[in-house]
């Protein structure tokens, strides 16, 4: 057993019960409890990083749960790789920045230690996901992120938006989810084993129809939990919860469960790298990248525009995937970990100081007033659009260099559009919230700069932002490569991009922000959307009518048929099998009523029958 | 002397003894000491049982009493079971019986009852199994009628002694039968009877078998001997009922096992069909009638049956596996049952005495940590992971799946999904309505309710509550706890 390991996940799990059940006794200080306990976690996993060096590392199990046949036992085993002690530190290490920022962030709430019981819950999941050694413990924290995401989504309960939101989340998560569980049957059916290094043994066994089939299914649980086209719609809404949760769970962490769990079974995905499971995640990435980006070009409230920016960037990883890189994918992961919590953090370190005001024209001239939370959100939306040199540029430069490697000049072409996109949307957000000129309703007298509790995080984050990429520097043999190639095989990158090509990759996020100072830095007021862009404007601010689409294309037809089943089903079938066996039973009871005074001689006849029908049973029956 | 000792193996029976010698003790103290004064007769009792337990491991194993008595691994196990489940029922009386006098009578009967539950699991011969029923029964008769200002507590004691009394005559009918097909009264005729080519059963033999067996599936409540399940149920004590649903049930289904062959070991059909027949009428009937209840405790009372049906499949099995899956399921339900009722006890004074579903409106509010281990209970007895409910369904499922017995296991899971709808409505009931009125002062904090519980009985819910999450999570551990 490797104590270190244990630890990481063991802590959070006794601060989440400890402020579940003894919480209420010392509410002020649940916060700290959580952040410390956190603290203590990511110590534990960097320990775990740096003792763990050589490889292969012994995985262990904790406890064996049941046995599901002959030859196979559903454990508690913990998988002890690379890959899983690289994620473990990113969820540990953000993690606790994100619970050091919510003790300020939750400071008014009447009852933080159930925010921190739920978040500190929520990172056990997530490591306990991310250590998974078979599908069956994978799927069970896969469901428990799930959860948790759907508590801390609806955590303010008595909001109508937020108790849907927290709904939708969860519903359209289950879709992806059945996708999940299909494929963890299928696979079992030719295996007989769950467990994931067994199966990534044999795999070469599968024909590829078969391949194709899981692989697609695996796909579908990634569209649900990574929020990618068609089941995407659950993540803006699930800003409905405070935010430092969307910073945790629909920005670095559970989003990124998708990409984890498709490099997690990179020996199925890599078997047959040109088959049209492939094809359709590539061109699914692909979409929501450039779709996602264009719809936050539209939004005016800051959550929202950072809400699809993390869609549009797990499109990104998506189309790594879809070319078999998926150490670029984990690369994109980790830095996009980096900057979109600190940049969620940011937003609401804004919200916090603006009096819950989310509305970014109604900000405005900010960076005045709270210069250090100015400076955190550009670094932050720098390293969004690529900005040569920041974090997010390697990563992202590195997707679209292996995307065109890879021969895919289609998808290169909307990641390069969907790239000028993030640039243009990056800086209008910075813009309208922190320059120009006041438009808030407070007075500028009222708005200060964040806490120091909030702001120290922020600072740590800034700097990985801006430092985080060199560890994947040089492209294909940095750091990052050389460590995770130990775990992850993937099929080498042939060749070298011409000049103009990596120009080409480099240039568009330069492009967007120059069209975004462009068009806002100029004028005091800011110009909308619609009048920019003409009548697609208006597309964008409406989420491209996405959700309208979907009300007609699936909502309305799913409700007519649950309308069906409930008729059809519940009332006639099940209902009318009830009634009519009440009917039955009522008929009958007032019959034994009429032949008997009292429940007892019931009794003691039905008992008398029974004896006779079983001597009765025998002699027709025989022995 | 010495010799008769030996010969006797008496301590085979050790744990019966200490039981009955602590049921005496209760009863002694109680007789020399006012009402007011009296200790807690419930550590004396639970001591008693804390003792039986532990020795009970240190006895070996064998037959005594001249093969009277026969103690095994299984016999073992199901009796600590009963005892564990009877020590956490002890701890919820005092909650049921305020400062009333009847506090020891009934610590010394559940100590007598358990008494009978030992016998029964490891009786060889009839004589002892049937003194084994007698002692479990007669002090469930006086518990079931331990409320007398209660006019359906009165009521289920009769009803319950009278069908008891019956079913008991219709037992000894069946030993006399017995007695005259094989000579003595020796258990293991059973056996011998139902082996691999033996010399087929006469049918006078047939007939000695069902009236016994008839007894045993009275008294787990198989359909169609389960009428008396419901008014029993209701009309009694709520922590006597949790002591109801699973002591006699353990007891019967140990002994039928020594008397029904299991699965196809014999070359016999009938009595496979017979128990085919037996569960699936059980647990389709138990969940089809629990559907039209209003009231909670009516409602477990069918649920228990329809459980009874499920277990009744570990019958279909040959060989061992069904019987540790029983063992398995046994130990989970007492434990579901137990946290169930006492949530029951602990609520019913301040609510509506009669128990209606819709009185446990808004318990979520009120008394959260009851509402949750409610749930936790109720959702463990539809068979949902990560609770014991589950294990214990799939273990006995997936035994019953191997021996090919494929449409009943179809059965038995149309039957739990059947019965989420009535076990999730009480959750549903719970956290979605609004606290009736009377509750409304009640809401205070999440812990409101727990000061006017005492700490025994809050001790009791948890290890239950603890039970059945740890037999869901781990259930190896679980296991190894129950037969250590």
């Amino acid at each position: 057993m490797n104590l270190a390991v244990v630890f990481t996940f063991l802590l959070p799990l006794c601060g989440a019960l400890i402020n579940g059940f003894l919480g209420q006794w010392f509410r002020k200080d649940s916060g700290t409890v959580a952040g410390t306990i956190m603290f203590g976690s990511f110590m534990c996993a960097l320990i775990a990083f740096f003792q763990n060096q050589a490889s292969p590392i012994p995985s262990f199990t904790l406890w064996h749960w049941f046995p599901i046949s002959d030859t196979y036992t559903a454990d508690m085993r913990i998988l002890v790789d690379h890959l899983s002690l690289t994620m473990a530190v990113m969820v540990t290490g953000v993690g606790f920045l994100i619970h050091v920022f919510a003790v300020g962030y939750m400071d008014h709430e009447a009852a933080p230690e159930r925010f921190f019981c739920y978040l500190n819950f929520f990172v056990v999941n997530m490591l306990l996901l991310v250590f998974s050694d078979n599908l069956v413990m994978m799927f069970v924290f896969w469901e428990g992120v799930g959860l948790m995401s759907y508590l801390l989504i609806g955590f303010w309960y008595y909001k109508p938006e937020a108790a849907s939101a927290g709904k939708k989340a969860f519903v359209m998560n289950r879709v992806g989810d059945t996708g999940f569980v299909l494929a963890i049957f299928w696979l079992f059916y030719y295996f007989h084993t769950f467990n994931i290094l067994e199966i990534a043994g044999k795999v070469k066994e599968l024909p590829e129809s078969v391949v194709t089939g899981i692989t697609l299914l695996l796909f579908l649980a990634v569209t649900g939990k990574s929020a990618q086209l068609p089941l995407f719609t659950w993540l803006p809404d699930a800003m409905e919860g405070p935010t430092p949760v969307s910073a945790l769970i629909h920005a670095a962490t559970m989003v990124t469960a998708g990409i984890y769990m498709v490099t997690r079974n990179h020996a199925l995905f890599n078997l047959y790298p040109n088959d049209p499971a492939h094809m359709v995640i590539l061109t699914v990435g692909a979409l929501t990248a450039l779709v996602a980006a264009a719809i936050a070009l539209g939004q005016n409230d800051i959550k929202k525009v950072l809400a699809y920016s993390t869609v549009s960037q797990l499109g990104f990883m998506v189309m790594a995937l879809g070319v078999g890189c998926y150490i670029q994918a984990v690369f994109h992961l980790l830095t996009h970990a980096c900057f979109k919590a600190l940049l969620f953090l940011t937003a609401g370190a804004v919200i916090y100081g603006m009096h819950h005001e989310q509305d970014m024209t109604k900000m405005g001239g900010l960076a005045k007033r709270m210069p250090m939370t100015a400076a955190c959100f550009i670094i932050g939306c720098l390293a969004l659009a690529g900005f040569p040199l920041t974090a997010g540029y390697f990563s992202k430069d590195a997707i679209l260099s292996a995307v065109l490697l890879k021969d895919h000049p289609y998808a290169w072409a909307a990641g390069l559009l969907a790239a000028v996109f993030t640039g243009f949307y990056s800086t209008r957000a910075v813009w309208l919230t922190f320059f120009g000129e006041w438009r808030s309703s407070h007075a500028p007298d009222h708005i200060h700069e964040t806490p120091r509790v909030m702001l120290m995080p922020l600072m740590i984050l800034a700097v990985l932002a801006l430092g985080a990429g060199f560890a994947g520097w040089p492209e294909g043999s940095g750091m990052l490569y050389k460590y995770l190639e130990v775990t992850v095989k993937q099929p080498e990158l042939k060749g070298h991009l011409s000049m103009a090509n990596w120009l080409a990759t480099i240039l568009p996020g330069l492009i967007g922000i120059a069209l975004g100072l462009f068009f806002y830095a100029r004028g005091k007021s800011p110009a909308p959307v619609v009048a920019l862009f003409g009548p697609i404007g208006n597309w964008f601010v409406q989420k491209l009518y996405l959700d309208e689409i979907y009300e007609f294309l699936i909502v309305e037809p799913t409700k007519i048929f649950a309308q069906a089943c409930y008729y059809i089903g519940d009332k006639a079938m099940i209902d009318g099998f009830l009634h009519s066996w009440y009917n039955v039973c009522a008929f009958g009871g007032s019959r034994m009523r009429r032949l008997h005074s009292g429940h007892l001689h019931a009794t003691l006849a039905s008992f008398l029958a029974g004896v006779v029908a079983l001597f009765a049973y025998i002699l027709v029956r025989g022995y | 002397m010495s010799s008769w000792l030996q010969a006797s193996n008496w301590l085979v029976m050790l744990p019966e003894m200490i039981i009955a010698f602590f049921a005496l003790i209760i009863l002694l103290v109680a007789a020399f000491t006012k009402d007011s004064e009296a200790p807690y007769p419930e550590s004396l009792a639970i001591t008693g049982l804390a003792l039986a337990f532990i020795s009970s491991y240190y006895i070996p194993e064998g037959v005594g009493y001249y093969g009277q008595v026969a103690v095994d691994s299984v016999s073992r196990t199901a009796f600590s079971i009963a005892i564990l489940g009877g020590m956490l029922v002890l701890g919820v009386v005092p909650s049921q019986f305020g400062t009333d006098t009847m506090r020891s009578e009934t610590s010394a009967l559940v100590l007598f009852s358990l008494c009978g539950v030992g016998f029964m699991v490891t009786a060889q011969h009839l004589i002892m199994l049937f003194l084994g029923i007698e002692l479990l029964s007669l002090p469930l008769y006086i518990m079931a009628g331990m409320r007398t200002r209660d006019p359906r507590s009165r009521e289920a004691a009769l009803k319950y002694f009278i069908v008891g009394a019956f079913a008991s005559a219709l037992m000894l009918f069946g030993m006399a039968i017995y007695l005259g097909a094989n000579g003595d009264l020796l258990m293991n005729h059973f056996a011998l009877s139902f082996q691999k080519n033996a010399v087929p059963p006469t049918l006078i033999f047939f007939a000695g078998w069902i009236l016994i067996s008839t007894a045993m599936l009275f008294k787990l409540g198989a359909v169609p001997f389960h009428m008396w399940v419901l008014d029993v149920y209701q009309g009694s004590p709520s922590s006597i009922t949790a002591f109801m649903t699973f002591a006699p049930k353990i007891a019967a289904f140990f002994a039928l096992a020594k008397m029904w062959p299991l699965g196809s070991e014999s070359g016999l059909s009938t009595p496979i069909s017979m128990m085919y027949l037996l569960s699936f009428l059980t647990m389709t009937a138990g969940n089809m009638m629990a559907l039209m209840q209003r009231n909670i405790k009516r409602m477990l009372a069918y649920s228990s049956i329809a459980h009874g049906g499920y277990m009744l499949m570990a019958f279909l099995i040959s060989g061992t596996e069904g019987i540790h899956a029983l063992l398995f399921y046994l130990a989970v339900y007492a434990l579901m049952n137990i946290g169930a009722f006492t949530v029951i006890t602990l609520v019913a004074p301040s609510r509506d005495p009669e128990l209606s579903i819709i009185s446990l409106s808004g318990l979520a509010k009120t008394h959260t940590y009851l509402a949750v281990a409610l749930a936790i209970c109720l959702f463990s007895l539809t068979g949902l992971p990560p609770f014991g409910g589950f294990m214990a369904k799939f273990f006995l499922i997936k035994a019953v799946l191997a021996s090919g017995n494929v449409y009943i296991a179809l059965a038995a899971i149309f039957n739990s999904l059947l019965s989420a709808y009535y076990y999730l409505r009480v959750v549903l009931v719970m956290t979605t309505r609004e606290p009736l009125a009377a509750d409304s002062d009640e809401l205070i904090s999440p812990s409101a309710g727990f000061t006017s519980i005492g700490l025994s009985s809050r001790i009791a819910l948890a290890v239950a509550i603890i039970g059945v999450v740890i037999s869901g999570i781990s259930p190896d551990f679980f296991a190894r706890i129950i037969s250590l």
